[in-house]
């Protein structure tokens, strides 16, 4: 039984010229409790992901997809209002900007018991109580003090604490984390991953996290998606990933992550892949990596598929069987 | 909160002060020196400044002058008139309001299809509409042709009401005549016409400055997050969306309710309303000196208080205002 399995989302932006696409074509399972890690540049389409998949997307965009089975019901055959309601009563997002993403209007005290009533919360005296565990759940030391500010009043951290206990409040079965730590500092920011992970093995609900940071990922998830220009590249368990990346553009984004202690090398540079990510209506012909790609050969003008491959994942790479081919020789 | 008001208390004494400057100083150019009371006649030496600070002494206790033609405390004239140009005011800031917020929500939530872009261009109409003109064509179709509306004043002749309050609306009601709810609905019917030729600009500028805030919040982060929170529509643009909003436009109206005041000026002249407009520019014909700077005083005086109270009003929308040091 899988909590969110996900297949051929497509999503595009309509501009006066036609149709834009953004996300092409993503499929993606997640189980029961699972933390799934999607990494990708920025403008790789893995946010407008997210967004589709909780219905939050612009008018100006349009989404396509087989089917988005959340939780065993798909939402591409409810309407609009129901499928609103549903994913409301399984998911929770959490974005990018804590400030932004409270209303600077209402106190927090408002805004998170809003959303406990909305959600079954009881009484006046339940929700408040209901308000308080919350905040002391993410990790707020003064919840009775918090409760009474307004986002304003509070840093970016303490924002993005309250945000995931609004996002708790809805009682969620996945938990999806948009760029949650970008806009925080460093130190909070591990800070923030380590409670989202924490809370989701507690509660055995899944958490997807979109980030960036290849190393925020590494520690803390079970599987990992990597996303360019709008397509899964790699799928496969993070441990698989992290020892022998079948892509080059994963194996490209693990060698860009610095290493420091013994592992660094002295005046080495670091790694970094040619060019930069295509704009979207100047994609290349066949793989969307391939004009940066190191290994890029002949047969890369042909579009690859996403392929299963055996003991692994999925990899979108016509080269991938190859290359563990030539690990297994090097290997023996 | 209470440092706001306190500075905000700071700003009005500093802005009446000023305005007195002002007066004061027009009034060095009248032919005739201006005299507030026979005490205050007295005091008028050579000295600028000891008239000055005299000036502001006998303006402080209430004493205005007399009117040079009625020969009535211009004070007292202003308080008869003055009621019949707020019963105005306010009710045509209400229509403003009441059309304009909603039109504006609506535009917003239809942003650039044809129901937006209908309300946007009548908007530009009505904001670029000259009132006195505006006015004119509404007489000519509605009280001369369709013969459905009063020409002018503020109530038919062949009703008798003892002005209580001053305001006509409340004056019918409170009437012991037996037509008082008669004479209710004919005040009413007078202010139709004065208060859509006053409305018309705050309107078009209401609605547009609800519409583009809206447009704002709408877009913003917390509505996406209130959105995935499952909260109803409704709840999201009446409560999260339209509170954001509020606060310019609220600042709006403040700057508007300004503007009105010095429009009645023209509406009151166009259907012959008997109010501070009329008052004053009748001053202005007869060279009525002494009432024409009460007037003046009066309305600055108004549009300074308004406007200070709105600023505080500001503060009480935005928390973040609220909660500056």
């Amino acid at each position: 039984m899988h909590l969110l399995r996900v297949e051929n989302l497509s999503v595009s932006y309509l501009t006066e010229s036609g149709e834009v696409p953004i996300v092409d074509r993503m499929s993606i399972k997640m189980g029961m409790g699972e933390i799934l890690g999607v990494v990708g540049e920025s403008g790789s389409g893995k946010s407008m992901m997210a967004l589709a998949i909780m219905g939050l997307l612009s008018p100006k965009m349009r989404m396509r997809a087989d089917y988005i089975n959340l939780d065993g019901e798909d939402l591409m055959k409810m309407s609009v209002e129901d499928r609103a309601a549903y994913v409301a009563s399984k998911a929770a997002i959490i974005f990018q900007e804590p400030q932004a993403s409270l209303n600077p209007c209402f106190s927090i005290a408002s805004q998170l018991d809003e959303t406990i009533a909305f959600h079954g919360g009881g009484g006046r005296a339940d929700r408040k109580t209901k308000a308080l565990e919350l905040l002391d759940d993410v990790g707020i030391n003064r919840p009775d003090l918090v409760l009474k500010m307004y986002p304003h009043q509070l840093s970016g951290g303490m924002n993005q604490r309250v945000a995931i206990a609004m996002a708790l409040a809805c009682e969620p079965r996945l938990l999806i984390a948009d760029e949650p730590t970008t806009a925080l500092d460093v130190t909070i920011q591990s800070q923030i991953i380590e409670l989202l992970v924490k809370l989701s093995r507690a509660q055995q609900s899944g958490l997807m996290l979109i980030t960036h940071d290849f190393a925020l990922l590494s520690e803390n998830t079970d599987r990992i998606g990597v996303v360019y220009s709008g397509q899964l590249m790699e799928h496969a368990a993070t441990e698989n990933i992290l020892s022998s990346p079948h892509h080059p553009y994963t194996k490209a984004l693990l060698d860009s992550i610095p290493q420091l202690g013994d592992r660094h090398v002295k005046g080495s540079r670091l790694f970094a892949l040619d060019g930069n990510i295509p704009a979207i209506d100047q994609l290349p012909v066949g793989c969307r990596l391939g004009p940066r790609c190191p290994k890029a050969e002949r047969q890369c003008v042909n579009t690859p598929e996403l392929r299963s491959i055996e003991n692994y994942g999925k990899v979108r790479c016509h080269l991938a069987s190859v290359s563990s081919v030539n690990k297994a020789e090097a290997d023996s | 909160m209470t440092s706001i008001i306190f500075r905000q208390f700071l700003l009005l004494i500093l802005g009446l002060f000023t305005l007195t400057l002002f007066t004061f100083g027009i009034s060095q150019l009248f032919p005739d020196p201006l005299i507030l009371s026979d005490a205050h006649a007295k005091t008028i030496n050579d000295s600028l400044i000891e008239n000055y600070f005299n000036y502001i002494a006998f303006l402080s206790q209430g004493e205005w002058g007399l009117s040079r033609i009625s020969g009535r405390s211009v004070l007292d004239e202003f308080f008869i008139y003055f009621p019949a140009t707020l019963e105005l005011t306010t009710i045509a800031i209400i229509f403003a309001l009441v059309l304009g917020l909603p039109l504006g929500i609506y535009a917003a939530e239809n942003k650039n299809k044809w129901q937006d872009k209908l309300i946007v261009s009548t908007t530009l109409i009505g904001y670029s509409m000259p009132i006195f003109w505006w006015g004119m064509l509404l007489v000519l179709l509605f009280a001369l042709t369709l013969g459905i509306s009063p020409v002018a004043s503020r109530i038919g002749f062949e009703y008798d009401i003892l002005p209580v309050t001053g305001f006509m609306l409340i004056d019918t009601l409170l009437s012991d005549q037996p037509y008082a709810l008669a004479a209710f609905q004919n005040a009413l019917q007078h202010l139709v016409l004065p208060t859509i030729v006053l409305g018309t600009i705050p309107l078009a500028i209401f609605t547009r400055v609800t519409r583009s805030a809206m447009i704002d919040a709408l877009s913003s982060d917390y509505i996406r997050t209130a959105k995935a929170k499952g909260l109803p529509y409704d709840r999201i643009i009446w409560s999260h969306a339209l509170r954001n909003a509020m606060i310019p436009i609220v600042t709006v109206i403040g700057l508007q309710i300004s503007v009105l005041i010095t429009g009645t000026l023209i509406t009151e002249k166009i259907f012959a309303w008997p109010g501070i407009g009329k008052w004053l520019l009748e001053a202005v014909y007869r060279r009525d000196l002494v009432t024409l700077h009460g007037g003046l005083l009066a309305i600055a005086s108004l549009v300074i208080i308004v406007n200070i109270a709105v600023e505080v009003l500001v503060h009480l929308v935005n928390p973040k205002l609220r909660h500056k040091k």
